[in-house]
């Protein structure tokens, strides 16, 4: 697991995520929740390759409902 | 052939709702919200964007608060039969659509109960002093149509709301009609669930309609299924709008329905509306000059009395007389238009009227036409009695 991403589950709130975090000038890409991820069910997720932190709390200071997350190996 | 059947539904559909169906079809049919792959996330980005074309538009801080429905009845039955319990008392008025007077008549049957809120004249006060007479202590919902699609009567929604919230109560605007043609502002007027056509006054395909609900939580889905999210769990997403939209979305009429509210942006409602106020306006006044022609309401003035104009002809069944206008190229609506509670309220029940709605596409020349084969119309049947 190389990615870092954030958990939100509907498409409608990842797309929403997508466009708050974009707002605050963090790019990120919006995938489907694959196999490789347990116990996550089925959804989708923000993979955020840069300033994830920063991402996780503009995202819950907004309001958005965050499943979970998942960090990628850190070089 | 000139089409004034607006009221049921818009037609033609602008250009750019033509291109854009076509387009979605041909490009992006994928199922959105449903797989990864770029053409599922591209589809599920056209229906966020028409989330956003319907926020921008009514005034919408949760865009998730949105839902698509099929079409306005399926929006009014969600939240009448999503949120009334057994012993709930629900005040509507004595113009509403079948879309709600049918579900409520159901729900009576599961012990809900209403009352019509009847007014005489239809000014302001009289029409705020009958809901308020109406309302009980177990009063848990106000339902009022926007704007009747029989008379064309413009309800006063904006202090309606306001009066329900003083005692308590939620209210559900049915905007069919007026979507489109009215501004309306579901934040600053507090509206708690707005219900409206996506493919009358905003110009969309049919199989749209739209539900804005204040507080999501307050209203139990109606149907369950699947929504591309927690599958693993068989309990029904609490959120919207996945909890009130299962099943595979109408993507080619929803991206319509984006180009069509893009369209009465561009254009401007209230450009709209004047326009078909003038045209209601000239229709009405070589009307009132024609014998035998029965006009129920005053002239449209785009205030109070918005362009949907109701008539008949003589002592003819309005079915009968719609049909002899159908003959002349000339596409308009008979009977009671779903809408029998109207109809009663000014008497017209036995007969009905027939229905002429202008739309942006309507021209001056159409309403010439349109007063002028009425008039051959008039003659002829004076000329048989």
């Amino acid at each position: 697991m190389d990615k870092n991403l954030i958990i939100v589950g509907s498409i409608t709130y990842a797309m929403k995520s997508k466009e708050i975090l974009s707002s605050n000038g963090i790019l990120s890409y919006i995938e489907k929740i694959t196999d490789s991820i347990p116990d996550a069910g089925c959804g989708y997720a923000l993979n955020v390759p840069h300033d994830f932190d920063s991402a996780y709390n503009i995202l819950k200071k907004s309001g958005m409902k965050i499943r979970s997350v998942r960090r990628g190996r850190r070089p | 052939m000139i089409y004034l059947d607006n009221g049921a539904t818009t037609y033609p559909k602008p250009q750019n709702v033509l291109l854009s169906v076509n387009r979605a079809l041909r490009e992006y049919g994928a199922n959105p919200g449903r797989s990864g792959h770029a053409m599922s996330l591209k589809a599920a980005e056209e229906i966020f964007n028409c989330r956003k074309s319907v926020a921008s538009l009514f005034n919408v801080q949760n865009i998730e608060n949105i839902i698509f429905t099929l079409n306005c009845t399926s929006a009014c039955n969600t939240v009448l039969k999503g949120t009334l319990k057994k012993g709930d008392h629900v005040v509507v008025s004595c113009l509403e659509h079948n879309a709600v007077m049918r579900p409520l008549n159901e729900l009576t049957k599961k012990g809900i109960s209403y009352t019509v809120a009847n007014f005489k004249d239809t000014d302001d006060e009289s029409i705020i002093d009958a809901f308020r007479q109406a309302i009980t202590g177990k009063t848990k919902l106000i339902v009022c149509v926007h704007v009747s699609n029989v008379w064309g009567i413009r309800m006063p929604i904006e202090r309606l709301t306001a009066l329900a919230h003083i005692y308590g109560i939620d209210i559900m605007v049915d905007a069919a009609q007026s979507a489109g043609m009215l501004p309306i502002d579901v934040t600053a007027n507090e509206i708690d669930y707005l219900c409206t056509a996506g493919h009358k006054g905003l110009y969309g395909p049919m199989g749209t309609g739209v539900m804005i609900i204040a507080d999501p939580d307050k209203v139990e889905s109606l149907t369950q299924g699947g929504t591309g999210s927690s599958s693993l769990s068989i309990e029904q997403p609490s959120n919207p709008p996945d909890k009130f939209e299962s099943g595979t979305p109408n993507l080619s009429g929803i991206v319509g329905l984006k180009s069509g509210i893009e369209f009465v942006k561009n254009r401007g409602v209230n450009n709209i509306l004047q326009r078909e106020t003038f045209l209601a306006q000239r229709l009405y006044d070589k009307l009132k000059n024609v014998e035998g022609v029965n006009l129920y309401t005053p002239r449209p003035d785009g205030e109070k009395h918005l362009p949907v104009l109701s008539f008949n002809l003589f002592d003819k069944g309005s079915e009968e007389v719609s049909s002899l206008l159908g003959q002349n190229g000339i596409y308009t609506r008979g009977g009671l238009h779903c809408a029998p509670a109207a109809h009663i309220y000014m008497g017209t029940e036995d007969k009905g009227t027939v229905r002429i709605v202008p739309s942006a596409f309507t021209t001056r020349e159409d309403i010439d036409k349109t007063a002028f084969i009425i008039n051959k119309l008039s003659y002829k049947i004076k000329r048989n009695m």
